[in-house]
């Protein structure tokens, strides 16, 4: 293996070279910056206050006061379109964020003690994976209240068992490695081994899964505030701006088109990124590409 | 046994998330009739009619032992048998899910085929960037836009409705090709990304070489050598369309108003009718339960390696 002699600084232009080899992936990489930037300066670059209804302005065709017209409150489309990058960011990767680090823990635990423990996990993940995703987060939002909190736990929670079952089936085959047995042997404790030893040989596939897992997390947080059962107006979510826009679709299809694109875009630049991820990160593509 | 463990600690979940988180269905339900001069002492003799001042443990095998039985109990809020809804529903989600599956398993898998065959020209790229749309796009949107541009802008279809298929077969396809395909675009790109990549895996084994070299000719190569081990993983995947699949009647159900299992959990949702929600839990957890005991039979069959015990 040629690669193993390079010093590391050239590993990471190959991840870099592979990663943004194709346009798709760059494509992906320019939007979800894009997504970052009009959150964080939302205020500045929103022409209009999210929530100001201006009740002679109501539903009205895209023009250049309103680029993408108004909704039925005479709320400025565009602005709550920029407005709620904030809410689909935040859940999108903060749910995948928690689901991937209690799955990880959870997931380290049934595979490196095996046994009873393993069962008994493993046992309750298959039951979680029983139910559809959706259809759980739906019943635990519903329960929860809508709101951005319930919401959060709701959709982490529907996320988990995918990270439980994959970290699970990497330690299982890590644990075998000789490298772990010497750990053993000298004493290193069942903590050690299992976040410094383990733990960092299954990062490729994490991260691959949970830049993946975003684009879902925000699919199921639309669709949630579609339903009525996730983030609730007056909070500029895309999924409830596609929902008041139904109501409309007659007159103002723009008012349902355009959060709905939104949402799709952003999926599709998680899912690329994703892609990119894992023919960097894919060490049996090492050489390849 | 395994699927039957399975069922059993979908149930005890569903009881636990259903009675742990917050929200009193006996005080919706007085409250959303006309029941609101209900006195104290009214509210706990209906709580003890409907088994509900019960310890928890109780209650819940009550309730399994209940449904074990088929009796699923009653909805809160409007009295009527739950399994009895469920099994008028059952058939109408199934219908459009099936055809939906039917179509996403035979059409994602072609076009991965064709595209992993093709590889790098122009139609691989059309097959390729489709899937990624197919992926990506929510499905309400994709929804919306089908009536848009079906229903209100052409005025070809129905913007909405269900009719039953042994009433008016017409008039039900006319109703059903948006939801059915709503719920297949899904399934089709998916399938058809997992086959493009396993069908490119598989070709680059050495018996694929030995079967180019004995000069077979492709449709003989593609179909006998090929397909059948670059079908496995996505046979794995299929399995798992059927959950999402059954999980998306919710979307569409709603879009579409379709009165199916989506539409009914939905609405006892927003009315938080414990029972109603239990039961479609339960119903939907079997269905995925015992279609992944037919994906299982079916790996055995496509890889004799597999075996189970």
């Amino acid at each position: 293996m040629p690669e193993e002699a390079l010093p590391p600084i050239n590993e990471l232009r190959r991840f870099v070279r592979v990663m943004l080899s194709r346009a798709v992936v760059v494509f992906g990489v320019i939007v979800i910056l894009a997504t970052i930037i009009a959150a964080i300066s939302a205020p500045i670059i929103a022409p209009y206050d999210p929530d100001d209804q201006i009740l002679d302005h109501v539903l009205e065709q895209p023009n250049s006061k309103h680029l993408l017209g108004s909704d039925s409150l005479g709320r400025d489309t565009l602005s709550r379109i920029i407005f709620g990058t904030r809410i689909t960011l935040v859940v999108g990767v903060g749910t995948v964020l928690i689901a991937a680090s209690l799955g990880t823990v959870i997931g380290l635990i049934a595979g490196y003690f095996g046994g009873w423990i393993f069962t008994i996990i493993m046992r309750f993940t298959d039951g979680i994976m029983a139910i559809p995703p959706l259809l759980l987060a739906l019943v635990i939002a519903a329960l929860l209240g809508t709101g951005v909190k319930g919401v959060m736990i709701a959709v982490s929670f529907a996320l988990l068992p995918g990270y439980i079952r994959l970290i699970c089936g990497q330690v299982l085959s890590v644990k075998e490695n000789e490298y772990v047995m010497a750990a053993h042997s000298v004493g290193v404790s069942h903590l050690g081994i299992m976040f410094r030893h383990i733990l960092p040989n299954c990062f490729s596939p994490l991260i691959v899964q949970m830049t993946m897992m975003m684009g879902l997390a925000i699919l199921i947080e639309a669709s949630l505030s579609f339903l009525g059962l996730g983030i609730k107006p007056p909070s500029a979510a895309w999924g409830s701006m596609v929902y008041d826009g139904y109501k409309y679709l007659v007159m103002r299809p723009i008012l349902s088109l355009a959060p709905g694109l939104a949402i799709m875009l952003v999926v599709f630049a998680f899912n690329m990124i994703g892609d990119g991820l894992r023919d960097a990160l894919d060490p049996r593509l090492r050489g390849t590409l | 046994m395994h699927a039957v463990l399975v069922v059993l600690i979908v149930s005890l979940l569903v009881f636990l998330l259903m009675r742990l988180l917050p929200g009193d269905p006996i005080l919706m339900y007085v409250a959303s009739g006309d029941l609101q001069s209900f006195s104290e002492e009214q509210v706990e003799h209906l709580r003890h009619e409907l088994g509900m001042d019960k310890p928890l443990l109780l209650q819940y095998f009550d309730w399994l032992i209940n449904a074990v039985q088929g009796d699923l109990g009653k909805s809160i809020l409007h009295r009527y048998d739950v399994l009895e809804e469920i099994g008028n529903r059952l058939p109408i989600t199934l219908y459009i899910g099936l055809l939906a599956f039917a179509i996403g398993c035979i059409i994602g898998p072609l076009l991965g085929v064709i595209s992993a065959v093709r590889r790098g020209k122009w139609l691989d790229n059309l097959v390729t960037v489709i899937a990624n749309v197919g992926i990506t796009a929510p499905p309400f949107w994709v929804g919306i836009i089908l009536i848009y541009l079906f229903s209100l802008y052409l005025g070809l279809l129905p913007v909405y409705g269900y009719t039953s298929p042994l009433e008016n077969l017409g008039r039900n396809l006319q109703q059903s090709i948006m939801p059915i395909f709503v719920l297949a675009t899904f399934p089709i790109a998916s399938a058809a990304r997992q086959t493009r990549s396993s069908v490119i895996e598989v070709m680059r084994q050495d018996y694929v070489r030995t079967a180019w070299a004995k000069g077979l000719s492709e449709r003989v190569i593609i179909i006998r050598h090929v397909l059948k081990n670059a079908l496995i993983p996505v046979i794995t995947l299929q399995g798992m369309l059927l959950r999402n699949i059954i999980g998306g009647s919710v979307i569409v159900e709603t879009v579409f108003v379709i009165p199916g299992m989506g539409k009914l959990v939905v609405d006892g949702m927003l009315a938080q009718d414990y029972t109603v929600v239990q039961g479609v839990v339960m119903v939907v957890a079997l269905t995925v339960v015992i279609s992944n005991l037919v994906v299982d039979i079916l790996y055995g069959w496509l890889d004799p390696r597999i075996q189970y015990e």
